[in-house]
């Protein structure tokens, strides 16, 4: 509890011990506030500083990750493109193989009467089943028979020409599976 | 709180002069014991220092302390006391001017703060100071200390834990009673008797009141007294059932400093 002062002389004298006592408490607790508060700014300068530098080496770090992203980015779609032409390809090849050309080729060849050569057969990727071939006949009625044997097959006589007894016939067909 | 408090403590004299209403003591505090070094009773002629009191001062601080004849209270109670000191200050001067028939202007006033709501103002006159700091350059001593007994007393209480619900403070025919709610003070009666022993039916009466005005019933008391009417009044608080706190060097109670 806080003592009572009452004292209403005139000619009251100061206690000087408690007065330096105060001052001296007072000063040292001052000065330990000022020196925590200079030693908490100085840290606070420092800490700064190394806050700067770190922020420098990530920007710097960062500015480095946005250029790798635009080669990434380049290199990836260089990538995509080649992938997909890969993939068309690797589309085409299954496609390709969807459609037994050697096995119709070889009925083909079944069908093919005697005396009837095979000079020439080209296919056409383009049109699927499509093939465009070239017979030499010694005889015209086998060239006929090749031509009623190859109805079925959406037969077109691109060109027919007969030279020293040889019968020459470009056909388109389409082969069904 | 003022800074000024913080760093600025008065000195405490080493010899203090109790001027009371029949008598005039001289003590002495060496490490807080009071020694009692003169007593003389006092002439109406003479003020408030005998001159038979010059050869017993030695060349040191001196201090006065004076009973309660020579000092007016006032406790004032508020819904809440400013903080600041100026509107504290004019507030509790507006209050006291309102109680007081004199110019307060006269007087010397002073006011203490218990807590948020209680302040205890402390009138004295402007010529008592001038007459006492007068007399004891007669004395050939200069005062560094003119204090009152009643405060000295509610100081060495409120250090304490057994604080008692009332306290009464006697000197020839000046009787005061001061009474505590809660540490708090409440109310404080000064009493003039003319037999210089005051009546048990006196201070039964004002317990009365108390109890009545206040909603406590008083139980515990203290006497300090610097006559030897001390005993004589314990005597009457135990025969009216008060259980009586002896605090030990009662008639030394009001100096300062002293453990």
């Amino acid at each position: 509890m806080r003592k009572i002062e009452y004292n209403i002389s005139s000619g009251k004298s100061i206690d000087l011990k408690h007065f330096l006592i105060t001052i001296s408490m007072t000063s040292l607790i001052s000065f330990l506030f000022l020196y925590i508060g200079i030693d908490n700014i100085i840290d606070t300068n420092l800490n700064l500083e190394e806050k700067i530098d770190q922020k420098k080496y990530y920007d710097t770090e960062l500015q480095k990750i946005t250029e790798n992203e635009k080669i990434f980015e380049e290199r990836i779609e260089k990538i995509k493109i080649k992938w997909n032409r890969r993939v068309v390809f690797a589309n085409s090849v299954i496609n390709s193989k969807v459609f037994p050309f050697i096995k119709l080729l070889e009925h083909f060849e079944e069908i093919l009467p005697d005396m009837v050569q095979l000079n020439e057969i080209f296919m056409d990727s383009s049109k699927k089943g499509e093939i465009v071939i070239s017979v030499n006949s010694y005889s015209i009625e086998k060239l006929y028979e090749l031509y009623r044997k190859l109805i079925d097959n959406n037969l077109v006589i691109a060109a027919e020409s007969e030279n020293g007894g040889v019968y020459r016939s470009k056909l388109r067909v389409t082969l069904k599976k | 709180m003022e800074l000024n408090r913080l760093f600025v403590k008065y000195r405490i004299p080493e010899q203090f002069i109790y001027s009371g209403d029949k008598r005039v003591e001289l003590f002495r505090i060496k490490k807080g014991v009071p020694e009692k070094i003169s007593s003389y009773e006092r002439e109406k002629s003479e003020g408030f220092f005998p001159v038979k009191l010059k050869n017993d001062l030695i060349n040191t601080s001196t201090g006065v302390i004076l009973n309660s004849d020579h000092f007016i209270f006032n406790l004032l109670t508020f819904d809440k006391i400013p903080f600041r000191k100026k509107q504290k200050d004019d507030l509790v001067n507006w209050r006291v001017q309102k109680l007081f028939p004199e110019n307060i202007n006269s007087y010397i006033h002073q006011f203490i703060q218990f807590d948020k709501k209680t302040i205890l103002s402390v009138l004295a006159r402007n010529d008592l100071l001038l007459k006492i700091e007068s007399e004891a350059e007669d004395i050939g001593t200069e005062l560094i200390y003119s204090g009152n007994s009643t405060i000295e007393i509610m100081n060495y209480l409120r250090s304490r834990g057994d604080h008692p619900d009332f306290f009464i403070e006697s000197d020839g025919n000046i009787m005061l009673s001061v009474f505590f709610k809660e540490g708090l003070p409440v109310y404080i009666r000064k009493m003039r008797t003319a037999s210089g022993i005051p009546g048990g039916t006196e201070i039964y009466k004002t317990v009365e009141y108390v109890e009545k005005n206040y909603g406590f019933k008083p139980r515990s008391c203290s006497v300090f007294s610097v006559d030897g009417h001390g005993e004589i009044i314990k005597n009457e608080l135990r025969e009216m059932n008060f259980s009586l706190i002896d605090h030990g060097r009662s008639d030394m109670r009001f100096l300062p400093g002293v453990k």
